[in-house]
């Protein structure tokens, strides 16, 4: 394998590139959910109920509660990660606390806001899945699982927000939870249709090694590549 | 063209659903744009162009403009393509048009939401490549050329937004003018880094 081409088959620069783009996106989904004052899944909606009934803004938050995660992704899952996951995670916390500065989302439906803020976080979190980066813990625990062939992203960040929603229902009313679960949904049934093992990796590493045909063999295939 | 060249390798479901999240992208950029005062790439620029000099809204710009165009379409890409086509560019007048009505977007800066706007109406335009529909004229016309390998659909739409840019420098002031650009390099630059013929097609699986 070439040592320009990383692991996710893509050239430095684009995997940087590709990053930057899923982190304001993520954030501006964010920040739409945020306007109506509703949650999400993941380690990004611990972060939200806490940043709705403390004082401390979200993006604090976000890095307290991704910090444990970072110990798990650089044991399990490499340096290189790590650092990836490290910079887009202070990187998105930084946009959401401070792009109201220049930007602001407010609204007048929340079928709407839960709608276009799912969609924008799901496509968010499918980018950066695909560049092999992520944007907390769950989605940490969910790609080493992905890739150990134990369960699929989507189904693992459907059981742990189902059970962040009904933490949820404690300090949010009927009608804020509902939506939530909406978006959650929404990206959750995104991220299971897109994100699929070795489905769309890029075709030169197909063309590197000519053995890998079938999806499944690109599995074995990667797992070899990663452990060197 | 060959029937394997038109479809995507997705089920038709999988088309729908990423067409309609990649209309809803777009919509976002859209609207971003259009609360700044910004202008985007191709027929979506000349729409908006359209727009801010007449009273008539940005949807009915958007269809007027794209209409000549799905003849192309349906002579060179295939019945399938010129409904998605139709699809996305019919909703996505209406949602531009009507989603001011429940979402308000306030920006008070315009090279953030140059940014913010280019990156979601990239990816829009990048999804919809990607399964085989697309977003107006130009992108028909540059979705062509490329398949018949005549130019990259990326750089043929750089070169017509160079154009659009070149007429705007009349129209409105420097700082507009400035951050389109910035909006033109980031969407334009998306769709070159990751729009390569044949890259990303679905591996079959059993």
């Amino acid at each position: 394998m070439k040592k320009n081409i990383n692991q996710s088959g893509h050239s430095l620069i684009e995997d940087i590139f590709s990053i930057l783009c899923g982190i304001i996106v993520f954030s501006v989904g964010l920040l739409i959910i945020k306007s109506v004052g509703i949650i999400t899944g993941g380690t990004a909606g611990i972060s939200l109920i806490l940043s709705y009934i403390t004082d401390i803004s979200f993006g604090v938050w976000f890095v307290i509660v991704s910090a444990p995660f970072f110990i798990i992704s650089l044991i399990k899952l490499g340096i290189k990660f790590t650092i990836m996951t490290v910079s887009s995670i202070v990187i998105s916390s930084l946009i959401v606390d401070n792009l109201k500065i220049s930007m602001e989302f407010n609204h007048y439906g929340m079928f709407i806001s839960s709608l276009f803020g799912g969609i924008l976080i799901g496509v968010a979190i499918l980018i950066l899945a695909r560049h092999r980066a992520s944007l907390g813990g769950f989605y940490i625990l969910g790609v080493y699982l992905q890739d150990k062939n134990i369960m699929s992203m989507g189904k693992l960040a459907l059981i742990s927000d189902f059970i962040i929603m009904s933490i949820g229902y404690y300090f949010l009313n009927f009608e804020l939870i509902f939506f939530s679960l909406l978006t959650t949904i929404i990206y959750n049934v995104f991220l299971m249709i897109n994100h699929k093992p070795g489905r769309y990796l890029p075709n030169e590493i197909s063309k590197n090694k000519k053995t890998c045909k079938i999806s499944t063999k690109r599995n074995k295939q990667q797992g070899i590549i990663r452990k060197k | 063209m060959t029937k394997e060249q038109i479809q995507s390798g997705h089920t038709l479901i999988e088309d729908i659903i990423s067409i309609s999240i990649a209309v809803i992208m777009f919509t976002i950029g859209a609207l971003i744009f259009k609360e700044s005062q910004l202008i985007a790439s191709g027929t979506t620029g000349l729409s908006l162009i359209l727009t801010y000099k007449t009273d008539i809204g940005f949807g009915t710009w958007f269809s007027i403009v794209n209409a000549p165009f799905f003849i192309l379409a349906f002579m060179r890409m295939g019945l399938k393509f010129t409904i998605l086509t139709i699809f996305s560019i019919i909703s996505v007048s209406l949602l531009v048009d009507y989603s001011p009505l429940v979402i308000e977007i306030k920006s008070y800066n315009k090279f953030v939401s140059a940014i913010v706007g280019g990156i979601t109406i990239g990816l829009g335009m990048l999804i919809m490549f990607r399964h085989r529909s697309s977003m107006g004229a130009l992108s028909i016309l540059g979705m062509y050329l490329q398949d018949i390998k005549i130019i990259k659909a990326g750089k043929f739409m750089l070169s017509i937004d160079m154009a659009i840019m070149i007429i705007s420098f009349y129209l409105f002031d420097i700082e507009t003018v400035l951050a389109s650009t910035l909006t033109l390099v980031i969407s334009n630059g998306i769709l070159i880094m990751n729009h390569k013929e044949g890259r990303y097609s679905p591996n079959k699986t059993k």
